[in-house]
């Protein structure tokens, strides 16, 4: 039976609810890293695993399957050394132009790579949890990308850990640019998104927009959170509007963000 | 048996959350992530005694708010409403029986998830919460509604592997010793 002593209790952890959910964001960024402590030795223990698990997997490779990889990253290495030559041409000439036109200088991107360590048990965010922090200099709003595009951004640092806003979650609007036509839009959550984390919506194109589906959207540097030039994903689907101010499409991600076990981060 | 609970209950939550958060394949597959709180919150309403159940419940929801994207203490209420709700009745559920155990965690893995969802629409937070939440929520609930009889066997085990069974004292040898005193 129930007795006062447990009505007691269960009033006192309403109070505790309704104390931790008017908590200012700073306050409850600092208890989330604090109780997410906890978790640390098992993130710690699943990555030594991975690391000798991955040891004897590589002790087993035959050796003419690693020698075929050796050839095969060789020419790869060849043909990428001769484009980054092609390329620091063109920058050595973009740089002067930038010179002579007195605009801002490009800071190139600094890397940092990142393991993926938790994702979101919540369905309805997208986010997972990276082993970087602030001890490694990342900082709220990083941008974090794969070789194929955007991911994300952290939304929130701690020490040893961050939690990253993944593209198609509420908190992740990426301002566009479509990069045949230039035109610009916001990329948000659309209702497909929770079905399908690959799909969002591309909306705020102008009425008269010529976009087509296949076209590639790469991040339009507005709004300061993402550089100029990221891919984002493609056009998948755009019906023209018809007397509306602005029109709206479908679009697929460049990356499928379930999958990644690394990413990397674009530190300040 | 009360401080083995107090332990272990806490312990499988942070285990069961860890899990949770490293394996993306139901996601990735069904489309949805098992919660395993609230199958663990069932088994300690009915099981285990209230300060074990109020352990679970504080420590799990605030571990689980710690790996989520939620604001700190959104499944304090859902999770202390279905544990209340349960160990208040638990004499009237066959607790015994997997049929019950099934229904009551399915009930609790359907109730708790859209509790926290009223929570986050009424602090004015926008979760991608539309059609397909409906199957996110089916997902769940039958999950969690299997998750409580599996629960059931692995604190069965543990009980038996930790906890010495009372061995009641032989009424002969009681007797042999009152007659020669």
């Amino acid at each position: 039976m129930f007795r006062r002593q447990h009505y007691i209790a269960l009033g006192l952890i309403a109070l505790l609810a309704l104390v931790l959910l008017n908590l200012p964001q700073a306050a409850t960024t600092r208890l989330k890293l604090a109780l997410g402590g906890f978790f640390l030795p098992l993130f710690g223990l699943s990555s030594a695993s991975q690391t000798v698990g991955q040891k004897a997997v590589d002790t087993g490779v035959p050796r003419a399957i690693l020698l075929q990889q050796l050839g095969e990253l060789q020419r790869t290495n060849q043909q990428l050394r001769l484009q980054t030559t092609q390329l620091q041409e063109a920058a050595r000439e973009n740089t002067r132009l930038r010179q002579q036109l007195l605009w801002q200088q490009r800071a190139p991107w600094k890397l940092r790579l990142a393991r993926v360590t938790s994702r979101d048990p919540a369905n309805w965010w997208r986010t997972f949890q990276i082993d970087l922090g602030s001890r490694n200099g990342i900082t709220n709003d990083a941008p974090v990308i794969v070789v194929e595009g955007l991911v994300g951004r952290v939304q929130q640092v701690g020490y040893t850990h961050s939690q990253v806003a993944l593209v198609g979650d509420p908190a992740c609007r990426i301002a566009v640019l479509v990069q045949e036509t230039r035109e610009q839009g916001i990329v948000v959550p659309g209702a497909a998104t929770a079905s399908n984390p690959m799909m969002a919506d591309l909306v705020y194109l102008p009425a008269n927009s010529a976009v087509k589906a296949g076209q590639n959207l790469v991040t339009s540097g507005l709004g300061g959170v993402f550089p100029k030039g990221i891919p984002v994903g493609v056009v998948s689907e755009f019906q023209p509007s018809d007397g509306d101010l602005h029109t709206t499409a479908r679009v697929r991600f460049a990356v499928n963000t379930g999958r990644l076990e690394e990413v990397w981060v674009i530190t300040p | 048996m009360n401080r083995f609970h107090l332990i272990t209950l806490p312990l499988v939550a942070l285990l069961s959350l860890y899990v949770e958060s490293v394996v993306a394949w139901p996601h990735t597959l069904i489309g949805a992530q098992i919660a395993t709180l609230p199958a663990l919150v069932v088994f300690a309403a009915l099981r285990a005694n209230f300060p074990a159940l109020l352990a679970v419940i504080i420590l799990g929801a605030l571990w689980r708010d710690a790996l989520s994207a939620d604001p700190l203490g959104l499944s304090l209420l859902p999770l202390t409403a279905i544990g209340a709700v349960i160990h208040i009745n638990r004499q009237i559920i066959v607790g015994d029986q997997f049929y019950a155990r099934f229904m009551v965690g399915a009930i609790a893995g359907a109730v708790v998830p859209l509790l926290m969802l009223l929570q986050l629409f009424t602090l004015g937070r926008e979760p991608l919460a539309g059609w397909f939440f409906a199957w996110q929520l089916a997902v769940m609930s039958v999950g969690s509604g299997l998750l409580v009889p599996i629960y059931f066997r692995l604190f069965d085990s543990l009980e038996n592997a930790f906890i010495h069974p009372t061995v009641a004292p032989d009424p002969r040898a009681l007797r042999r010793n009152q007659t020669r005193r």
